[in-house]
């Protein structure tokens, strides 16, 4: 107490001195530099003032060899305390000025003028002066004890000025806060901190204020504190209480993982003591085959604060080991760093075992699966190469049927051109009518394969429902006729444009429209189409093929959609048919997102419907229609007639169809000649130009597409027409016959008027 | 100008003239002058032949305050002069024409006067100070140009240009405390100005002695090894200068050449010898005049009636084809009857006669020797 106050007093005294000494130093220093600066400065004002003041009179008295005018001038510099030595130097004469008190000694270190003769300009003699560094020095330090004097006793008494207001504005109250602070005691928390006396409120009201605030905050954390305190005991009985009783046990253990707490639980299951588990003990309860990997993990656990989670066994009251699930997890506290672990561990041993055993049935289903697997991938292996090879046999098979098929159709076509007998004639068109007939076998069968093989792809183009249904009409209205059938088409309420396949759905009413032809004897049939229903943009249109013919007992309904299955075996005999054409529509349809069935009434005709889901479409013009581009027959015989004489090549390997061919250009009119392999060709279109080329695809030495690449990089080749004329009817081979550099594609058997098409198509006209 | 006239008249009438009056010469002096007592020798002759007392007063040269005081000093001097002759220098005229003033003495200053002092005594004589009867001055520019003339062709005669083909001339100029010293060396810059090949390279001031004359043209000399031409404002100069000249190896008249402005004996001598080339001033007997007009003015002659009140006395230039003329009438001067020349002694003079004819005639016999 006695200390105290005059300890912070001189304190602060010496302080304000130490700090008013320190800070007068380096001003001293300034200030002696900055009296140097300005006392050297004002001898050298002083230099150039005898310069000024008396150069002329010097260099005249010099001029003027006036030895007694020199010497009177330098009489007058003992006006200049700055000048010790002076002397006029000159060959003429010598003059010298030294200041009083001077020691005698040569003048060195002068600084030397020269002195220049008042007429004419030449140098007479110099003016050397010398400065008095003794009286500089003196007028320094002078200068510096002035300042120290005058600056010093300010210093001093601005000290002793900011000492009294320090002391009567912050030691006192500082003193009488320490005070209060030192005799504070928890019943005197809520005594309010003495003010200062200051009339404006400053830190040390505020200091005063938050030890004032401090206490009240204090007293309510003791409060807080012990309100807590009794919380706290009655939550570590509820959690003694439930640790206790819980069947897991449970344990603490320090940072470092030595155990300081082991619940009453896991003192029953394992009939130890308490000690013999705290600290490291605990390892005993562990199996010996288990105890290297649970320490080792737990001082892993340890080093890198991660949760320790590890099963291993332990010795139950009874001596047995079984399994239990050990668990730790870390608490830290607010830096992060760990102060405790919280355990527990679980016998999971009945657990383990069930699930040992599950485990084991799981492999063994496992290992079925496997093997039932490998068998269907077999399997499946097998029934792909089988697709595979029926995809091929179906693509063999049509192109081996359609090359004599070729033949025959040419060569009745050419026998019929040349002019028959009647009877003659009925026969050939018999031939055609059964050549036709093989032909659609032939494609439903490719179809339906394509369907089945899900090769079949869709067209997404735009199409005139009007163009659709005419084109079927055209087709079936000539048998419709011949039977006195009455034919009709309502499309009401169908926009007019929509966007789909177009020749797909063509392929299916047609499919419908013939069976109707050919299953009606009278009466009428009626083409339909109508929204089922509409979502934006999105149309699904059921197409309707309705005829007063036979109908179809309901029995045999299911089997009317099956490939190679008609009602009735009989039908095929009376009507023909291979009962494809149907399976082919279904198809169709479910490739386009709908269905097809029919309702059918025996004796009153029959229904056959498919839907389709289409989009609303644009009108694309007249172009647009659903019908095939290529190789179709659209002009007249004046067109052929105007193309007559042109030369073209036929490449065909095989004797008998490049015969028809001939044969059928012969009879358009046309200049033939005929290479036996794409090679032959090759050599003859370098040999000549063509007006037309047909191009068959398979062919030995070198084959169509090969043939035709080489054509088309001759000069020249650039453009003339090479039209494929093939058996590969798939739609792949004509993809492949455009992309090699063909500008059209005809199927075998040729059909002449098709033929006669692609010759106006593709020959110049004359 | 019958105002003018009208002062000497009451000036004379306030004291009656003496039978023999006091008559005071204040005049510079320095080492080894040998000017001014030759000056001196002729007032005395003067002074003896019309019969007045002569009191010569020599003052030095070099403080021109020590001067002034010692000049009014000696105006206070008992007996008081009843008239003072006054050579004086700058600042001096108005100090001399106060204090003799209140002593009631007339004072003939011989100039000439700094025209900067002029203002301060009335410009003229007998306006401000009414003791100021007159102002004697000597043709000094002219004789500065009569003498520089005269060197400048003896140089281009014997060809004694510098390297640059030009003369270079060197001047030892009077003491600058006296006006006329300025107008001497005008006439020195004057005759180098019209001169197409001469170059002025320095004029150095001086006291005046003939040791200076020396020393400087010594070092002079050395400053300028090529001038041939030094010009000196006294003959007691010039001879110092034609001694450094010779010591320096040069022969004056043939490869270096000199002269003086006093037209005195030495200057004189100094031509005879070859010496000097010329010297140029006006005749020492002019101090006769001034003494004859001061004698007679006391006498209540006035002469500014006939003469004015500032009168110049032209230059002569002696050489060697005259200077035996001028030595002779120097040594004859003791046999001039002075009263023949003064109104007071011949008040049927009509008119003043001082040409140096008339001083010739009255030397007579002697001076045609």
């Amino acid at each position: 107490m006695r200390g105290g106050p005059h300890t912070l007093s001189r304190q602060l005294l010496i302080l304000v001195m130490g700090y008013t000494l320190l800070l007068s130093i380096p001003m001293g220093v300034v200030n002696v530099w900055i009296t140097y600066r300005q006392e050297a400065a004002r001898q050298q004002e002083q230099v150039e003032a005898v310069r000024s003041l008396f150069g002329l009179q010097l260099a005249k008295a010099v001029w003027d060899f006036d030895q007694a005018s020199a010497q009177q001038v330098l009489s007058n510099l003992d006006r200049f305390p700055a000048l010790q030595r002076v002397e006029v130097v000159s060959p003429d004469l010598r003059a010298s000025y030294v200041k009083k008190g001077t020691p005698p000694a040569p003048l060195d270190e002068a600084q030397s003028y020269p002195l220049m003769a008042p007429e004419g300009g030449m140098e007479i003699g110099r003016l050397r002066l010398n400065l008095d560094a003794a009286a500089l020095r003196d007028q320094v330090w002078a200068g510096v004890l002035r300042t120290i004097v005058v600056v010093g006793v300010e210093m001093l008494l601005f000290a002793i000025l900011i000492f009294a207001l320090m002391r009567r504005s912050v030691t006192l109250p500082v003193l009488a806060l320490s005070r209060h602070v030192r005799q504070m005691t928890p019943d005197r928390l809520q005594e309010p901190a003495p003010l200062p006396r200051a009339r404006v409120p400053n830190e040390l009201h505020e200091l005063a204020e938050g030890v004032t605030r401090l206490q009240h905050a204090l007293h309510e954390q003791l409060a807080q504190r012990d309100a807590i305190s009794r919380t706290l005991e009655i939550s570590e009985a509820r959690l003694k209480l439930i640790a206790d009783g819980t069947p897991n046990q449970l344990w603490t253990a320090h940072a470092d993982g030595a155990l300081d707490y082991v619940s009453k639980s896991a003192l029953n299951y394992s009939g130890a003591e308490a000690d013999q588990f705290l600290g490291n003990a605990w390892t005993a309860m562990i199996h010996p085959d288990d105890l290297p990997l649970c320490k080792a993990h737990w001082a892993a656990c340890l080093q890198a604060g991660a949760t320790y989670q590890i099963d291993c066994r332990l010795r139950r009251f009874d001596g047995a080991f079984r399994w239990h699930a050990l668990m730790a997890v870390p608490q830290r506290d607010e830096s992060g760093a760990i102060v405790k672990w919280f355990g527990s561990s679980t016998d999971l041993h009945d657990r383990k075992e069930a699930e040992h055993a599950l485990e084991q049935q799981r492999v063994h289903l496992e290992r079925l699966v496997s093997e039932r697997t490998a068998a269907l991938f077999t399997a499946k292996e097998a029934a792909e190469a089988a697709s595979r090879a029926k995809s091929t046999f179906l693509a063999n098979m049509s192109h081996e049927i359609r090359t004599p098929l070729n033949a025959i159709v040419g060569l009745a076509q050419l026998m019929r051109g040349e002019g028959v007998t009647e009877p003659q004639a009925q026969r050939l068109d018999a031939i055609h009518g059964a050549s036709h007939h093989l032909l659609s076998v032939i494609n439903d069968i490719l179809d339906l394969s394509k369907i089945e093989a899900g090769r079949m792809e869709l067209e997404h183009l735009d199409f005139s429902v009007e163009s659709l249904f005419n084109g079927v009409v055209s087709i079936v209205a000539e048998s419709a006729r011949d039977k006195g059938l009455t034919l009709s088409v309502d499309t009401q309420g169908v926009p007019p444009w929509l966007r789909g396949d177009a020749t797909r759905l063509r392929q299916a009413l047609l499919n419908y429209a013939g069976n109707g032809v050919k299953f009606t004897e009278r009466g009428s049939m009626a083409l339909r189409a109508r929204v089922q229903h509409r979502n934006g943009d999105e149309l699904v249109v059921r197409f309707e093929v309705q005829d007063t013919g036979i109908g179809v007992a309901p029995d045999k309904v299911p089997l009317l959609f099956k490939a190679f299955e008609q009602a009735d075996a009989s039908t095929t005999r009376q009507y023909g048919g291979t009962g494809l054409g149907l399976a082919v529509a279904q198809g169709i349809a479910q490739l386009m997102g709908g269905e097809a069935g029919v309702d059918s009434t025996v004796g009153v005709g029959s229904t056959f419907w498919f839907t389709a889901r289409l989009r609303l479409g644009q009108a694309v013009g007249a172009a647009a229609a659903p019908v095939e581009t290529l190789s179709q027959p659209s002009e007249g015989d004046q067109g052929l007639a105007r193309c007559a004489g042109a030369t073209i090549l036929v490449v065909e390997d095989n004797a008998l169809n490049r015969a028809v061919a001939e044969g059928m250009l012969h009879a358009a009119g046309m200049n033939v000649e005929l290479a036996v392999d794409g090679l032959d060709a090759l050599t003859r279109a370098q040999a000549r130009p063509y007006d037309l080329v047909f191009m068959d695809m398979q062919m030995p030495v070198m084959n169509g597409l090969e043939s035709t690449r080489a054509i088309r990089a001759l000069p020249g080749w650039a453009n003339i027409p090479i039209v494929a004329m093939t058996a590969n009817a798939f739609g792949e081979d004509r993809t492949a016959c455009l992309a090699a550099g063909m500008n059209d594609f005809l199927t075998k058997p040729v059909d002449m008027r098709a033929l006669n098409a692609v010759l106006v198509r593709w020959l110049p006209q004359r | 100008m019958l105002g003018l006239l009208a002062l000497p008249d009451s000036a004379l009438a306030a004291t009656a003239p003496k039978a023999r009056p006091r008559i005071a010469f204040f005049t510079p002096n320095s080492e080894g002058n040998t000017y001014w007592p030759q000056v001196f020798r002729i007032m005395a002759f003067v002074a003896q032949s019309l019969g007045f007392e002569f009191v010569p007063y020599s003052f030095g040269v070099q403080n021109r305050f020590t001067r002034l005081r010692d000049a009014v000093q000696a105006l206070n001097m008992q007996p008081r002069p009843d008239a003072v002759i006054a050579s004086v220098v700058i600042g001096q005229s108005r100090g001399i024409l106060e204090a003799a003033q209140l002593m009631g003495i007339p004072v003939f200053i011989l100039g000439p006067l700094f025209p900067a002092e002029l203002p301060a005594i009335g410009g003229a004589p007998r306006v401000q100070y009414k003791n100021w009867p007159a102002l004697f001055n000597w043709a000094e520019e002219q004789k500065g140009h009569a003498m520089a003339k005269a060197l400048l062709q003896a140089a281009q005669k014997h060809n004694a240009v510098a390297d640059d083909g030009h003369i270079h001339v060197v001047g030892l100029g009077g003491d600058p405390s006296w006006f006329g010293s300025g107008l001497r060396q005008a006439g020195l810059r004057r005759a180098v100005a019209e001169h197409p090949k001469a170059v002025l390279k320095q004029v150095v001031p001086t006291h005046w002695t003939q040791k200076e004359g020396q020393q400087l043209t010594a070092k002079l000399l050395a400053r300028f090894p090529q001038a041939s031409v030094f010009w000196a404002a006294s003959d007691q100069l010039g001879s110092g200068a034609a001694q450094a000249l010779i010591a320096a190896g040069k022969v004056p008249g043939k490869t270096a050449f000199t002269g003086g402005l006093d037209l005195s004996e030495l200057g004189l001598d100094m031509v005879s010898q070859g010496r000097f080339v010329a010297t140029a001033a006006s005749p020492l007997l002019s101090y006769a005049q001034v003494a004859i007009l001061v004698y007679d003015y006391l006498h209540g002659q006035d002469f500014a009636a006939e003469l004015g009140r500032e009168i110049e006395f032209p230059a002569l230039v002696a050489t060697r084809d005259n200077a035996a003329q001028h030595q002779r009438l120097g040594e004859c001067v003791q046999g001039i009857d002075f009263k023949a020349f003064s109104k007071a002694h011949n008040p049927k003079l009509a008119r003043y006669d001082f040409s140096f004819d008339a001083f010739r005639e009255a030397a007579g016999a002697c001076a045609r020797a």
